[in-house]
């Protein structure tokens, strides 16, 4: 889960360790519209392409709904 | 007998909408970030009284212009837009008429986006293959601008207006279009949508029930669509051609932004060298952004005689196709 927070804050360019499981678009000011395609980018590139074919990420508005997304899909582990 | 692409000319509207314009009338909208993404610096944007219809004209004239092909000759002309002058008459009978094409010619629009071009291309193999159609005009128009709110900082750096006009003939040589792959999905209707209009030229201004008649873009669910289904459609059709990547000489894709082919580019691990990017200072204009892609590769010698081109569209629908042009 750790790793998604970290994967989140590079694709939107802020420091290392700001970012938490209880961040969303309205916490993060760098989380707009452009800077989601960036982080479902990075999640695409990280989990080797097994992220494209998860629908519901395009629709996931938190950190926390994005790790239980995955961790759904098991693309990650608890 | 198959078909090939003999001529494009594309026309682009004289109002040209940088990003500093934008960010002048919109000061929140901070393009140190945006333009990074989308990669694109400018779009044409066409005047209030100008229509779809308008920039497919121009772009057919500039094609006759060139002396390859007269106007009488055609036999077919074939319109894709989705901003039709009115819902009815079909607009490609009005530009029939505008053109001074035979009245004996077959006129027909269809109504797709991004994979219109595509979808057009196999018409009109389609229809010189039959041995219905020896010259196809296939117009190719859109103003999108005129859809989008101008609050809309997703879709408003995205898209930008155009039209374009090729000319499709009976292929004696080895240059070819096809083979051909296509895909839909509507579940994704809602991902681009415009629910309702009052027509194409009229004033933005005058529009009851504003919300119903913007366009309605979900940049994330579209970026998920492209991230699955156009690498799947490139692989699709290579396996229908039983072609490699590396026989490609160039992809051309629908030039939707910067972030959506780098991710494709990644996910299929082509050589970069081998792909067109053609957005920076016209952006995404929809059915008409492959036609321009191929017309500007040609004249910076990105495609040679020889070339195998791979070509696929995708967005509003959700629609795609995908296929080979041989030059």
């Amino acid at each position: 889960m750790d790793e998604v927070c970290r994967i989140i804050e590079k694709a939107l360019g802020v420091d290392p360790g700001t970012i938490s499981m209880d961040d969303n678009s309205d916490t993060v000011v760098e989380w707009d519209s452009l800077g989601f395609l960036n982080i479902l980018s990075a999640l695409e590139e990280r989990y080797s392409n097994q992220v494209a074919h998860i629908d519901d990420l395009g629709g996931a508005r938190s950190v926390r709904e994005i790790a239980e997304i995955l961790k759904r899909e098991s693309v990650i582990s608890a | 007998m198959t078909a090939k692409i003999s001529q494009i000319e594309y026309y682009l509207p004289e109002i040209v909408l940088t990003n500093e314009d934008l960010a002048k009338e919109n000061p929140c909208w901070d393009f140190d970030l945006i333009e990074p993404k989308t990669g694109i610096k400018a779009r044409h944007i066409a005047a209030s009284n100008e229509r779809a219809s308008d920039l497919a004209v121009k772009a057919a004239e500039r094609l006759f212009d060139k002396g390859q092909v007269d106007r009488k000759a055609i036999d077919t002309l074939i319109y894709c837009t989705q901003s039709p002058d009115y819902p009815l008459p079909t607009t490609s009978c009005v530009i029939q008429d505008r053109l001074g094409l035979s009245t004996k010619v077959a006129a027909f629009d269809f109504n797709l986006g991004c994979s219109g071009y595509i979808y057009g291309l196999a018409l009109c193999h389609s229809m010189i293959h039959s041995g219905i159609s020896k010259r196809i005009l296939f117009l190719c128009a859109e103003t999108y601008s005129k859809y989008i709110s101008p609050t809309d900082r997703s879709a408003r750096v995205l898209f930008g207006d155009a039209g374009t006009a090729t000319l499709v003939e009976p292929s004696n040589s080895h240059q070819s279009v096809g083979p051909f792959v296509f895909g839909t999905d509507g579940s994704g209707m809602d991902k681009i949508i415009v629910q309702s209009t009052k027509g194409n030229s009229e004033d933005i201004s005058c529009r009851e029930d504003e919300s119903r008649s913007f366009l309605s873009l979900d940049g994330p669910g579209v970026f998920m669509f492209t991230m699955k289904r156009v690498p799947e459609c490139a692989t699709d059709l290579l396996a229908k051609a039983n072609r490699t990547l590396e026989e490609i000489d160039l992809f051309v894709f629908h030039q939707a932004s910067k972030i959506v082919i780098d991710n494709i580019v990644r996910i299929l691990s082509l050589d970069e060298k081998k792909v067109f990017r053609g957005y920076e200072d016209i952006g995404n204009t929809v059915s008409a952004s492959i036609p321009i892609a191929i017309k500007q590769a040609e004249e910076q010698n990105r495609i040679k005689n020889g070339d195998l081109v791979m070509l696929v569209g995708f967005g509003v629908g959700l629609s795609w196709g995908g296929c080979l042009m041989q030059r």
